[in-house]
Order: structure tokens, then sequence, then C-alpha cells
């Protein structure tokens, strides 16, 4: 990118409009928009980005209209913007919160697989809150969600945040339902359903995903051989399809599916005697399947 | 503030035009005309060609966005650079005003951020809902040969993205050397993006690379959209 500011630690940033200082302890990553540091200002940390003017000027909006969820942001707060001025260049930055904790892929590294699945039904508790206020998340890699705490991920990089309606911002291929020739880049929920669930496939076998990028039949063929897999296979496919119009409407599916492979297993070869009775059966392997999340924390 | 159709030329090429006028030239030419001029540049592997500099005075003088990419990169990179171009152009037309407000050297980065946020939000919505006019110009001499099967695929993802936008939008498709000048059109303007991919030739054209009098002659066509514009009102 043109005229990137690279800072070293210990380095003092002087904000040109407030006057602010922030000095820089790392760099905690860098992508094709900007470099991210950690940072401690006179309030404490921040995350501080160098990007050029029209991204900052962008996400800081994406930013802004996230802390319209209530309770706890989706993504990063958003404290201000400013610009370094350096020998005569002028270099655009914004500071956010620091959100600590490890990107998706760096979570479940040495995890049982089921986690995938559980770190989806965290994803679509994102999705739903975003979706909710008109946007989509557009770029679904693992890079840009953290696991906070161990009950929630949010976002880090909203750069492909995009209204309902228009054409994605900013995506990843193997993410890209447009890419696996399975829909238009069009922002909509289901754009990023699609997203999500190959991201739950990739978390898991990454590079076999990217060897068939663009070959959805390939795509399925992983998950009917995970194992881990299996168990949400319905859901996993649907979306694929683009079948679901809302995240509720895929967790909800998911739970009943993950319910659903527990009791069977569970109860064996036995027979459904009522409609009603299947129900119940649905709902105490919808209990069991919360309960096990609670285990598996 | 109101806004025009954006005209924009994108030129895929791997550098290296070794007949007639200078490409440049035919850039700022095309500029002057409101036109903007894009261009990716496409190189192997190795490093240094002697191509590259042609394409980064090619899109300063056409006003436009310049990247160099190997093929396997492309198709992200054209994504990108259409839409910045887009956002580009709007925002040198801000730029223009201010300075016209303003004074000579005022330009966006020189407000303060919040105001800037306020613009780029403006801006994003002008970019996405404007008419637009997209010329996709392509290199077929002999050494684009490997990297046909990227520039297909390329133009496939270009097309999904530009399917979605919200705007009417025109695209249009021309390769060069022609057979019987210096540029031929492939595709004339149409509002299916799709068939940008769909119909693009495999088959290579020849030896020469007369990049400038390619853009000169794919230049012609905007003139005619144009002209054609006027009489339909
Ligand atoms: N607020 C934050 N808190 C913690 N980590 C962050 C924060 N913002 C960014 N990061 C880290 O920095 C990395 C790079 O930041 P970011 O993704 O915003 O850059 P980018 O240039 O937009 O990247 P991309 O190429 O993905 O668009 C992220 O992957 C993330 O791990
Ligand atoms: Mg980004």
């Amino acid at each position: 990118m043109k005229n990137r500011y690279e800072a070293s630690p210990g380095e003092q940033i002087k904000g040109k409009w407030t006057g602010h200082v922030w000095r820089v302890e790392r760099e905690i990553g860098r992508g094709a928009n900007g470099i991210v540091y950690l940072v401690r200002g006179s309030a404490g940390r921040a995350a501080l980005k160098f990007a050029d003017s029209a991204s900052v000027a962008s996400e800081t909006n994406a930013l802004t209209a996230l802390e319209r969820v209530r309770g706890a942001s989706p993504g990063p707060f958003f404290i201000e913007a400013d610009d370094l001025e350096k020998e005569g260049a002028v270099y655009p930055f914004f500071l956010m919160e620091f959100i600590d904790g490890p990107m998706l892929h760096t979570f479940i590294k040495g995890k049982k697989e089921e986690w995938a699945i559980i770190l989806l039904i965290w994803l679509l508790t994102f999705l739903e809150s975003l979706h909710r206020l008109g946007h989509v998340m557009g770029d679904l890699k693992p890079e840009n969600f953290i696991v906070v705490s161990r009950k929630a991920i949010r976002a880090v990089d909203v750069g492909g945040m995009t209204k309902f309606g228009r054409s994605i911002k900013e995506y990843t291929a193997l993410y890209d339902r447009a890419a696996w020739q399975a829909g238009t880049r069009r922002a909509e929920p289901a754009y990023d359903l699609f997203g999500a669930a190959v991201l739950t496939v990739s978390l898991l076998h990454k590079q076999t995903v990217q060897r068939v990028l663009g070959n959805i039949d390939d795509l399925k063929s992983i998950v009917q051989s995970s194992p881990a897999l299996q168990l949400i296979e319905p859901v996993l496919f649907n979306a694929f399809a683009g079948k679901y119009e809302s995240a509720s409407a895929m967790k909800r599916d998911l739970l009943l599916c993950f319910a659903k492979t527990k009791t069977r297993t569970r109860t064996g070869r036995q027979k459904r005697k009522t409609f009603w009775a299947g129900k119940w059966f649905v709902l105490a392997g919808a209990l069991a399947a919360i309960l096990m999340l609670f285990l598996l924390n | 503030m109101k806004m025009g159709t954006m005209k924009q030329l994108l030129l895929l090429t791997d550098g290296c035009s070794n007949t007639g006028e200078d490409p440049a030239m035919m850039a700022a030419f095309a500029r002057r005309r409101g036109i903007t001029v894009n261009v990716i540049g496409i190189v192997d592997g190795n490093g240094t060609d002697p191509g590259l500099a042609e394409i980064e005075a090619i899109a300063k003088a056409g006003g436009g966005e310049s990247r160099i990419v190997q093929a396997a990169a492309l198709s992200e990179t054209v994504v990108n650079v259409t839409r910045q171009a887009m956002t580009g152009t709007i925002y040198s037309i801000i730029n223009e005003e201010l300075r016209g407000i303003l004074n000579k050297e005022a330009n966006v980065e020189s407000l303060p951020p919040a105001t800037r946020s306020e613009i780029a939000e403006k801006v994003e919505d002008i970019s996405e809902e404007a008419a637009l006019e997209l010329l996709v110009l392509t290199d077929m001499s002999a050494s684009m040969k490997l990297k046909l099967p990227a520039v297909k695929e390329a133009l496939y993802d270009l097309s999904m993205s530009m399917q979605s936008r919200i705007g009417p939008s025109s695209f249009s498709l021309w390769t060069f050397p022609g057979k019987y000048s210096a540029a031929e059109e492939r595709i004339g303007w149409t509002n299916d993006a799709g068939k940008l991919a769909e119909s693009f030739p495999q088959l290579l054209s020849g030896g020469i690379t007369p990049t400038g009098p390619a853009i000169r002659q794919a230049l012609s066509s905007f003139m005619e959209m144009s002209e054609y514009d006027e009489k339909s009102i």
C-alpha cells in the first residue's frame, strides 16, 4: 500500500487534531489495508490502526454503526480518529478498543473437533445482532474474529461490513459465496451464513477446503467425511444452498440437529410412537445439547 | 452534489507496449474527456519487469489506480481496483469543489476526521448508486498466453461484484491487438456484467502490443455511448 506508516515499540504517536499522545507497545497485526498496534494513552490501552484516509473514514463509520447494538458491541468500541504528521506527510489512523483473546483458528487448535460447532453457534449469535442493524459482515475469515471470555466472539476487522442490498465491500475468496459459484455478492444475511458454514468447515480442514475452492460438491464431501461435521451436515448444506434467511433460523436448526443426533445415538433404534413423542425427544435432545455446550466449557 | 456517469477504463496488460503512440499520452487524453484510466499489470514471478514503469505512468496520466500483481491474485485485485477507482473518481470531484471553496491546496484529507467520515458515507452511497460505464481492455498479445485463464476468472469475479451494484451499470469488453486494427470490440455495451467472462475469448491475437492505439480506439466507444445518450434524451 502507498505510504504506510511503520511505528516501532516505544514510539510516541501524537494526534494532529486532538493532541493526544499514544505510546506504541507492540504491533498486533497487519493486513491488506493497514497495520494495527497495541498502544497506551492517558485513558489506558487501545488498538491503533494506520490505514489510508478513506478506509479510516469508512471503518470509523462501521464501528460507530455497531455501537448501536445494546450491551456489548459485537465489534471494538470506536475511540477517535486522527492524523499523524511526520516530515510533511500525513498518516491517518484511528483508535479502538483492544480486544484481547485468540482468533478463531488459534482458539480451536488442539481442541476437540466439536468445538467448531460451538464456534459456529457463537458466530451466529454475533451475526444475529449485526444483521439486526441491517449490515452484513462480508469478510468471514477466522483472523477477523476473536473469542472473548468463553461464551462469545467479537469482530476485529469491520472493513467488509456492508449495508444490506449493496455489493460486499471486502471478502476473502475462500469464504465468498460468489467464488464458490453459489450466489451473488449482494449483501444479505444468506451471504454471511454461507461464509459462516464454509468457515466452520475450514476451521477443521483448511488445506482441503482451499484445494477445492470453487467446487461446492467437493466441499460437501469434506463435510460428509468428517465425523464432527456430519452431526450438522443438513444445516451446513442448507447454508451452502442459501436456504436460511436469518442467522436465528440457522442457529435454531443447528441446535435441533445437534440434539437429534445426540438422542438418536442415545435411544438407539427405538421408534417414535406419536408425533408429540417425537417432539419431546427433540426437546430433550436440545436440552442435552445445551448441556453439552456447558460441559465442553 | 450531483454525480454524472462514472466512466472507467480498466486496462489489463503485462506492460511493454511496442508500437504506436505513448499509452500514457492517450490516458491523459481520456482523462480530459472525463474517463478514468486504471491499469492492472500482470507479472510473472520473477520480480523486475520492464513494463512496470509504463503501467504506473498510464494510470497516473489517466487519473486512475494502478496495481502490479501476479496472475494468481488477479481476481481480488480487479474487484478492488474497480471499487477504488469509483470512489477515487468521486473523491477527486469533491476535492475539486473544495479547492473552489477553500484554497488551492485543500483536499478531503485536510479536513478534520469527523467530517471525513461524513464524506466517506456519502461517497459510498454515490459509488453504489451512480451510473457506471466500465470498459475492460485486455492485452491479448503473445506474452499473455499463460495469463488468460486468470483473466477470465477475474472477469467472472468482477461481474459478480458488479451485478450486485444498485446503480445502473454498463459494461464493454475490448481486446488488443485486433485482427484489422489496434483493438477490437468483443462485447458492446451491455447491462449484463456476466457477459464479460462468458464471452471472453481464449485465443491470443498476435505478437505486437499497441497499447496506446488500443486505448485510443476503445475511447471511441465511450464517445459513441454519450452521443447515443444525447440522442435518446
Ligand atoms: N481492536 C483490535 N483488538 C485486537 N486485535 C486487533 C484489533 N484490530 C485488529 N486486530 C488484529 O490485527 C490484525 C490486522 O488488522 P485488520 O484485519 O483490521 O487489518 P486489515 O489491513 O484490515 O486486514 P485485512 O487484510 O484482513 O483486511 C487482525 O487480524 C487482528 O488480529
Ligand atoms: Mg480489513
